[in-house]
């Protein structure tokens, strides 16, 4: 088009500002890309916190009971599985019963394992997804899928996502946090909280790792514990006087102006955020709900405190882990240990955002890569003892749940054979999880795209479905 | 909607709003971009799934002579008149027509739009039927009959050979280059700024070149020689410096996703990766004829070679498409093998030509004239080439290494070293098997007690003696693993390419999944890439005396590389501007296609890339060339009026500042600081030392891994690049945009976080190398402190301090070593140099 073209189709009236506004959104993100950001409809949540059970737990000990697999204890399989899941050395050639006793909570009457008491209380806030489904049997892809949607390849992760859709509603803190994410073990990755081919601004903040535990979880770099704050001021006034030196014999620098406002908000981190990871002060009484100080909870415990404190201090996406779900031995005394581990924080956590009126608008979603076969796993094959037992992995159908901002309490939805192995009905595949999360927040997972090598790239890709059954 | 609606009449009678929108361009770059994003987003596929089997110049018969594939059409509609009034979408027939009023034509036939494409076209006529640049371009649907309409896209054009256009301000410009950039100028009425002062100008070149900050005596020489050939001489210095290899050769390893791991997931040491990284340096540094180092890297085992040095040269420069993020453990091998194929096709397609190849995985290319078939045609070579080898099911798959032959000299070495391997491990080896002795001894001890029935404790004692025993073995066990795997000298390997023994042609899969399989496709390439005659795939290959079946990729190398084939050398010759002027004349670095950005001097573009095929593909050539230009050498500084024009500096009416990248960063703090270690190559991978690795099926880096002093104070190019994050003593690297290893990118983000500001206050490696730095400064025998600072600045900012740096330096000091002392003061001064936007951006 040439000049006169252009401003005779734009002659009605339509500027630059009002194109702006019409394809509103990316202009402002130019602007400031972390600024909040209108969602594409009302969202029933603000912020998600995302509780990744790492390593895979038994839905058949669990959420979902099943008389036939009790019955036919020690069994040969009724079901066949596919042959590249054949391991020299490991026999999968028995049904085990579940390990624990199930029994009916809540109003709703939900039957949830006895290795979960503390959850149950609370199991007419959870909407139980009892038929899910992911793409790979082994960790590392599976556990990409489920923090970024693709199992091969190198994609954002949700949060990334999300703080690209929603930007953050406190500038003085990331908008997408993982406290002491797994970043060694097998499937464990900083890509599981990567911007990918995002911007790095959208990338997850991670406080601490695994290895060091949520009790050491902080910001990199957080102080400089050789220097008092006030030289460290006049160190930082220095700097500040050389860049607005700098800035003004170069006239304007959008991008030089960016580095100074960031110097005095990492100045201002620094004050923050110390306070807003010591639990200390919260009370007794709090810390103590959450289990902290106590063994088997301490750690899943303070994960959870932080979560609710990032929460309430405007965070969007808070990403906690708990680890070794992998019971391919010893399910009988492993899972019980790691029921342990979360079943009071997690209660916690729900009762705690409830008291400050904030369950109804974060989001919680709790789910492992995949869940664990119904048949036993002998490590021996076929000569181990049966108390050394073990469940495989199984992508096929597991349990997940959400509760909190905009998903119905008290139901379960979607149904695994009698067996617990595959899902049969109402299937929700992790791409579907990702579609009702990303509605949820009020972005439509079809249109929150980013263009990258030559097309627009989605968290589901081509899939996805939002699972509308379940909103409130 | 509604506000946004609102929002819009309110808005709709601001006239300024108009002036603000037309400039240069006649659009804004910013708004140019929406509009086209949105169009491309949302309404070119709504057109073409829709309506295009009827309206378009690829539809058989165009009904009711109307078509959607250009604006004019459009606008003029068909035989029932015009079908859209732009910025009125309520009278527009088009818009009556999908929302199906009554009384009107219901388009399209098949069934009702959804609604939100229904919004988005009524949107699209509202804002005045914005079609791209360009409005002949009608585009197609169906790739197959793309390829027709498509070919006048710019980018599949041979080299044009233009002279540079006339200028009004002949005594501007000093070549041609600068004729191309004035004319364009001089047509939008921009002027240029002024020419940089030298001393920013030395260390622009300096960062440039060799990504290291300017050595104080080069500036001193260079400001202050007046002689006319000053610039070339400096230039040259520079070009050959070591140091260009460095930091050229990490631009090409950003293209190759070069890195020490192997595979997505486990920390797996990828012991021979480095070779490859050498060969791109040295590549680099001895400027290796382009299209040789294209050839080899894609070729390289099935090249001619005439010595066993050349041959193991080729051979390690496959590594570009070898090395990459394998998910090794998948247990889907069709699927794995097939991601391999995709990664190469993509790599290849996007490093090289410029082309999302990879968009043709799962169907024909939207946007570009790439049908799937011609992506599988491509994949089908790579189908044939080895890249995996060890098992093809379960679940560790490994990678293809090539023993590499070796020079009588490193034979010797070899044999020397494993001579003093021996003595230097004999202890422990010889730890293994006394603890494998002392494990049978404890074992024999309790099965005899038990066969006894003796007493509990003693029982217990036994088996506690066996345990502990175990133990110790299966730590001496480790490290003798490692000893024996890591420490001793074996021959050298290369992460490279095979041909299969067995090549074949394979076959289409149906929306990417590779176990769907659609029509075989013979090997091939892109036919959007205009060559006379594509060279045929031999199956069959003389080598020596005997005849072997090949894969196709020496046909490839061949077909990348030939002087008509104009995407090669533009990619590349956009590539270096790119680095030299922070923004490519194509913008979109790795995609030349109908969804990439438009050259800004389309005849430049050309007149570079011939540039580089006439100067025998020389890198060096080229950037000489345009370092030397005057456009080049122009201030960063700010013109009100230029940036009315032209806010983006587009046209180059000016410098552009930017940030230094995250490994310059790290090198030029240690240059300062007096601690940069300029050895380089050799592994990264402190394999050798004790406790950096775990021992296992497969070995795993540990957690913890540390740098040996051998390498730790050397160019950040020759630490080891891992495919999760990097380590932690180089995390400059994880603050500031080091790219994806896994993710391939010509282009880096440049990203501003407080996490970086909190960084660079209270990192060790900043506290640590602020002292260094200050110390050596204190140590200056009988200077004063204004000279201490002078050598400082001049050191770090390349040129003389100002009154007011003294000023302010001085005021600073003097308070700061009241407090803290002269040392930490100085240290502190340092540091806060090291954080300041002066030394972290090249102007």
């Amino acid at each position: 088009m040439n000049r006169r073209e252009v401003l005779s189709s734009w002659g009605c009236g339509f500027g630059m500002l009002a194109l702006k506004a019409m394809l509103a959104g990316e202009a402002t993100a130019k602007a400031d890309p972390l600024a909040p950001k209108q969602p594409h409809f009302p969202p029933r949540a603000k912020r998600v916190i995302f509780l990744w059970m790492q390593g895979g737990p038994s839905q058949v000990d669990l959420f979902d009971y099943k008389p036939a697999l009790e019955r036919r204890d020690g069994e040969p399989l009724p079901y066949s599985m596919p042959s590249n899941r054949a391991m020299p050395g490991v026999a999968y050639t028995k049904l085990m019963a579940p390990i624990a006793k199930f029994a009916p909570a809540g109003q709703s009457g939900t039957l949830v394992s006895d290795l979960l008491p503390e959850l149950s209380r609370h199991v007419d806030d959870l909407c139980i997804l009892k038929a899910m489904e992911a793409d790979s049997e082994a960790h590392a892809p599976a556990v990409r899928q489920l923090h970024t949607g693709a199992t091969q390849l190198v994609r954002p992760s949700i949060g990334s996502w999300v703080a690209y859709g929603l930007g953050t509603e406190n500038r003085n803190l990331p908008a997408f946090v993982t406290i002491a994410p797994n970043i060694a073990g097998d499937g464990g990755s900083v890509q599981l909280y990567g911007n990918a081919f995002l911007p790095a601004v959208y990338q997850g903040t991670a406080l601490g790792t695994s290895a060091t535990g949520a009790g050491k979880a902080t910001i990199g770099y957080l102080d400089d514990p050789s220097i008092k704050p006030h030289a460290q001021r006049r160190q930082l006034d220095l700097i500040q006087d050389m860049n607005r030196g700098h800035l003004a014999r170069h006239g304007t620098d959008r991008r030089l102006e960016g580095v100074i406002e960031s110097f005095e908000l990492a100045f201002r981190m620094q004050a923050e955020v110390p306070s807003l990871l010591d639990l200390g002060s919260e009370t007794q009484q709090t810390r103590d709900l959450y289990g902290i100080g106590t063994k088997p909870t301490d750690d899943f415990g303070r994960q959870c405190l932080l979560a609710r404190r990032f929460a309430e201090a405007g965070v969007r996406f808070i990403q906690i882990t708990s680890n070794g779900w992998d019971s391919h031995a010893n399910i009988r005394s492993a899972h019980p240990e790691r029921c342990r581990s979360v079943d009071r924080p997690i209660a916690a956590l729900i009762q705690d955002l409830k008291a400050r009126g904030l369950f109804d608008e974060t989001l919680l979603v709790w789910s492992g890569e995949f869940g664990r076969t119904p048949h036993a796993q002998d490590l021996k094959d076929g000569e181990g003892d049966p108390e050394t037992y073990g469940r495989g992995h199984n992508p096929y159908g597991f349990c997940a749940w959400l509760a909190g901002g905009g998903v119905q309490g008290g139901i379960t939805h979607g149904q695994l054979d009698d067996f617990g192995y595959r899902a049969v009905a109402d299937t929700v595949h992790v791409h579907d999880l990702h579609a009702t999360i990303l509605h949820l927040l009020g972005l439509n997972h079809e249109r929150l795209t980013y263009r990258y090598s030559g097309r627009n790239f989605r968290l589901t890709d081509v899939y996805g479905r939002v699972v509308k059954e379940i909103l409130a | 909607m509604a506000t946004v609606d609102n929002s819009v009449k309110a808005i709709a009678s601001c006239a300024f709003a108009l002036l603000t929108f037309t400039t240069v361009f006649g659009q804004t770059q910013d708004t140019s971009h929406e509009l086209l994003d949105f169009f491309e987003k949302e309404i070119r596929p709504v057109l073409a799934r829709h309506c295009y089997q009827c309206h378009s110049s690829q539809a058989p018969t165009v009904f009711g002579e109307f078509r959607l594939d250009n604006r004019d059409g459009i606008l003029e509609g068909g035989r029932s008149g015009p079908a859209v009034v732009p910025g009125d979408p309520a009278a527009s027939r088009l818009i009556q027509a999908v929302r199906h009023e009554s009384g009107q034509v219901k388009m399209p036939p098949t069934g009702r739009l959804d609604d939100r494409e229904i919004e988005s076209l009524v949107k699209w006529v509202r804002l005045g039927v914005y079609w791209p640049e360009n409005p002949e371009t009608a585009l197609g649907v169906t790739a197959a009959d793309a390829r027709n309409a498509l070919t006048d896209h710019w980018a599949w054009q041979p080299l044009a050979q233009a002279s540079a256009p006339e200028v009004e301000d002949k005594d501007w410009g000093r070549g041609e280059i600068d004729r191309f950039v004035l004319a364009m100028l001089e047509a939008r009425g921009v002027s240029p700024v002024a020419a940089a002062d030298r001393y920013s100008l030395y260390r622009r070149l300096a960062l440039d070149i060799t990504g290291l900050p300017p050595a104080p005596s080069e500036i001193r020489d260079f400001a202050a020689d007046t002689a006319p050939d000053a610039l070339e001489v400096a230039v040259d210095r520079l070009l050959a410096s070591p140091g260009f290899g460095e930091r050229w050769g990490r631009h090409w390893l950003d293209l190759a996703g070069y890195a020490d791991t192997l595979g997505l997931g486990r920390r797996i040491p990828s012991v021979h990766a480095w070779r490859y990284r050498d060969y791109v340096i040295a590549a680099f540094n001895r400027d290796k004829p382009y299209d040789q180092f294209v050839r080899e890297q894609v070729a390289g085992d099935v090249l001619d070679f005439k010595d066993d040095l050349q041959r193991r040269e080729q051979v390690i420069a496959t590594g570009f498409l070898a090395n990459g993020p394998w998910a090794l453990v998948d247990q889907d091998k069709t699927q794995l093998q097939m991601d391999i194929v995709d990664n190469q096709v993509d790599t290849l397609g996007r490093a090289i030509l410029g082309v999302t190849v990879g968009c043709a995985r799962c169907h024909d290319h939207k946007f570009d004239p790439l049908p799937q078939k011609e992506y599988y045609a491509l994949a089908g070579i790579f189908r044939s080439t080895r890249t995996l080898s060890g098992r093809m099911s379960g679940v560790f798959s490994d990678i293809n290494r090539t023993l590499l032959p070796e020079t009588t000299e490193e034979l010797r070495d070899r044999a020397q070293g494993l001579e003093e391997w021996h003595l230097e491990h004999s202890e422990a080896l010889e730890e293994v098997r006394q603890a494998e002795g002392s494990v049978e001894q404890f074992k024999a001890e309790l099965d005899e007690l038990g066969e006894n029935d003796s007493d509990q404790d003693e029982r217990k004692e036994a088996s506690e003696r066996l345990a502990k025993a175990r133990r110790a073995l299966n730590s001496a066990n480790s490290e003798a693993g490692r000893i024996r795997f890591y420490v001793k000298p074996t021959p050298p390997m290369a992460i490279a390419l095979a041909d299969h023994p067995e090549p074949e042609d394979t076959h289409v899969r149906l929306a990417g999944n590779p176990h769907s399989l659609g029509e075989r496709v013979p090997r091939g390439f892109l036919s959007l890439v205009p060559l006379d005659s594509t060279p045929k795939i031999a199956n069959r290959r003389l080598i020596g005396i005997g005849f072997q079946k090949s894969s196709g990729r020496l046909e490839l190398a061949n077909w990348l590389t030939d002087e008509g084939n104009p995407l090669t050398a533009r990619v590349m010759a956009n590539r270096i501007w790119h680095h030299l002027f922070g923004v490519g004349l194509v913008a979109s670095v790795d995609n030349f296609g109908l969804l990439g950005d438009r050259p800004t001097h389309p005849e430049l573009l050309d007149y570079l890339a011939l540039r580089l095929q006439a100067m025998d593909w020389s890198v060096k050539g080229l950037i000489r060339e345009i370092v030397l230009s005057r456009t080049y050498g122009l201030s960063a500084a700010h013109s009100d009026d230029a940036a009315v024009g032209d806010p983006e500096n587009r046209l180059l009416w000016r410098s552009n500042r930017r940030r230094l990248e995250a490994e310059t960063i790290r090198d030029a703090i240690l240059l300062v600081s007096g601690s940069l270690d300029r050895r380089g190559g050799g592994p990264s991978l402190p394999l050798r030392s004790r406790g950096s690795v775990n021992m296992g099926q497969p070995p795993l880096l540990a957690s913890s891994l540390e740098l040996t002093d051998e390498i730790r104070f050397r160019r950040t190019v020759y630490l080891p690049t891992l495919r999760k994050s990097q380590l932690t003593e180089a995390d400059v690297l994880n603050l500031f945009d080091f790219p994806d290893p896994n993710i391939i990118k010509g282009s880096r983000d440049v990203t501003t976080v407080p996490t970086q500001a909190l960084y660079l206050m209270n990192s060790p490696f900043l506290i640590r190398q602020s002292k260094v730095a200050a110390r050596a400064l204190l140590e200056l025998p009988e200077a004063t402190d204004v000279q201490r600072i002078e050598t400082f600045l001049l050191k770090a900012l390349g040129r003389p301090a100002s009154s007011e740096d003294i000023a302010r330096a001085t005021s600073f000091l003097r308070d700061t070593e009241a407090e803290l002392g002269r040392e930490q003061a100085w240290a502190r001064y340092c540091h806060a140099m090291f954080a300041s936007n002066e030394f972290l951006f090249r102007s």
